[in-house]
């Protein structure tokens, strides 16, 4: 599948809650769900529109990487 | 309508495939690297060491019966330190629940569908374990006691069938360099089939039927899973012996290769595949269920429900990104995954534990609520 038909799945995903869900939050007035919410959709169609856009996309795995460098002499002792 | 609860069984088995899910493909090679012909040792030092860590995690959900892991976490810790340490073990959660597809889709287009894009796989795998979370935790609970019965009946078929080929002097010499190898490949070890059990204190309290009978079944499937990681180390040694064993990225997919009845029974190791994908969709959907509901915890929310189609996406988005290679999350599991594992899944239980004991024990927390 090429990385265009994903990304408009990923946009129409996105779209397709918040027309549905985000109302009837709004309207159980559920407005820290609705943060959460709104936080974990923005964050996911960021990264897919990085992503299939063929863009360099921030990788948290090399943020726990940086975090746990000092540990790596550690690791390499076991590992001998 | 009545409040259904998971049963003790239900428990024993969910436990069993948080504990085998990620590890019982992968693990042996890393280990058969460290420990060379002693590994087998090394998954019996790894149950036997393991066995504290789970029996605190009981003990703790059995101090706190109306509390979830998130809450025991904050209430024993106090505020600020609390959220720190919750908010560590829920990341490792959501990191985690992103990891696993990552793993079917590169198993995937690895061993058998090289055309099919990785990502495709891991939609329709989300997909699966998104709808399960949806139908709540005991429809998936139920079902994970059919699918751990199928997994683990395929494991030992392609165990037996396997055994013929053994070769004892794969084995020998025994502990030729000292006991020392031994526990280093437990270590990493663990980090797979002991860390991940914390998972299973988001439903152990406050959702199960009986408490005491629930926490003898965690303990009972974590033995079960120790046991199946013992044989699929040990026969991998057995049969291939370690060199190989080492080398391979699927020791024990390339095992059950190895299987040959006759000329009608060839080309079977998929049994071992099917076996090894029920498992990871029970891990998946822990997984993502404590998440989702860990983070309505941290930010006290009162529906988790709501947050379970905008993690799938997020899930799904991160399932190609998190590991550019195969190199790459080689690296990444042994320097990064083993002691961020480690710190969460057993080391901060265990300081729980004694924080407990330091903080006043019975007496203080008998009747103490979220502060």
């Amino acid at each position: 599948m090429a990385d265009w038909v994903l990304l408009i799945m990923t946009f129409a995903y996105g779209t397709v809650l918040c027309c549905f869900e985000i109302p009837s939050m709004i309207k159980q007035k559920q407005y820290r769900e609705l943060a959460v919410y709104i936080v974990l959709l923005a964050a996911g169609t960021f990264f897919g529109f990085m992503k299939f856009s063929g863009k360099t996309v921030p990788n948290p795995s090399d943020l726990m990487q940086w975090i746990f460098l000092p540990l790596k002499g550690v690791i390499q002792i076991l590992l001998e | 309508m009545e409040k259904t609860k998971v049963t003790d069984r239900q428990m024993c088995f969910l436990t069993f495939g948080v504990s085998l899910g990620g590890s019982v493909l992968v693990v042996a090679a890393l280990m058969a690297s460290i420990a060379k012909q002693d590994a087998w040792l090394g998954a019996v030092a790894t149950v036997v060491l393991g066995f504290p860590v789970i029996w605190a995690l009981v003990f703790l959900g059995r101090r706190f019966p109306d509390k979830n892991y998130i809450e025991c976490l904050q209430t024993v810790w106090g505020r600020p330190i609390g959220y720190v340490v919750s908010g560590l073990s829920v990341y490792l959660w959501i990191m985690l629940s992103y990891h696993i597809p990552w793993y079917v889709g590169n198993f995937m287009t690895s061993q058998s569908m090289p055309e099919t894009p990785a990502y495709v796989i891991n939609l329709v795998f989300i997909a699966a374990v998104t709808v399960a979370i949806r139908y709540g935790l005991h429809a998936f609970s139920r079902a994970s006691e059919i699918y751990t019965v199928i997994s683990a009946s395929l494991f030992l078929i392609a165990a037996l069938l396997i055994m013929p080929n053994s070769k004892i002097e794969n084995l020998q010499p025994v502990l030729e360099n000292g006991l020392s190898p031994v526990f280093e490949s437990a270590f990493f070890l663990s980090t797979f089939i002991v860390c991940p059990i914390y998972t299973v204190m988001m439903v152990y309290p406050t959702e199960v039927d009986d408490p005491k009978a629930a926490g003898k079944g965690i303990l009972i499937g974590f033995l079960f899973s120790g046991i199946i990681s013992f044989f699929s180390i040990i026969l991998s040694i057995l049969v291939l012996g370690w060199p190989i064993t080492a080398n391979t990225r699927y020791p024990a997919f390339r095992l059950a290769k190895e299987i040959e009845l006759g000329t009608i029974f060839t080309r079977i190791e998929f049994i071992i595949f099917f076996s090894w994908i029920l498992t990871q969709f029970i891990i998946n959907t822990m997984l993502f269920y404590s998440a989702v509901k860990g983070i309505a915890q941290l930010f006290r929310l009162k529906d988790h429900n709501k947050l379970i189609l905008p993690f799938a996406l997020v899930d799904f988005v991160m399932s190609g990104i998190v590991f550019p290679d195969v190199f790459y999350q080689e690296n990444w599991i042994t320097f990064v995954w083993a002691p961020f594992a480690f710190i969460i899944g057993a080391v901060i239980p265990l300081l729980t534990f004694i924080l407990y004991f330091v903080r006043g024990g019975k007496k203080k927390f008998s009747n103490s609520h979220l502060s």
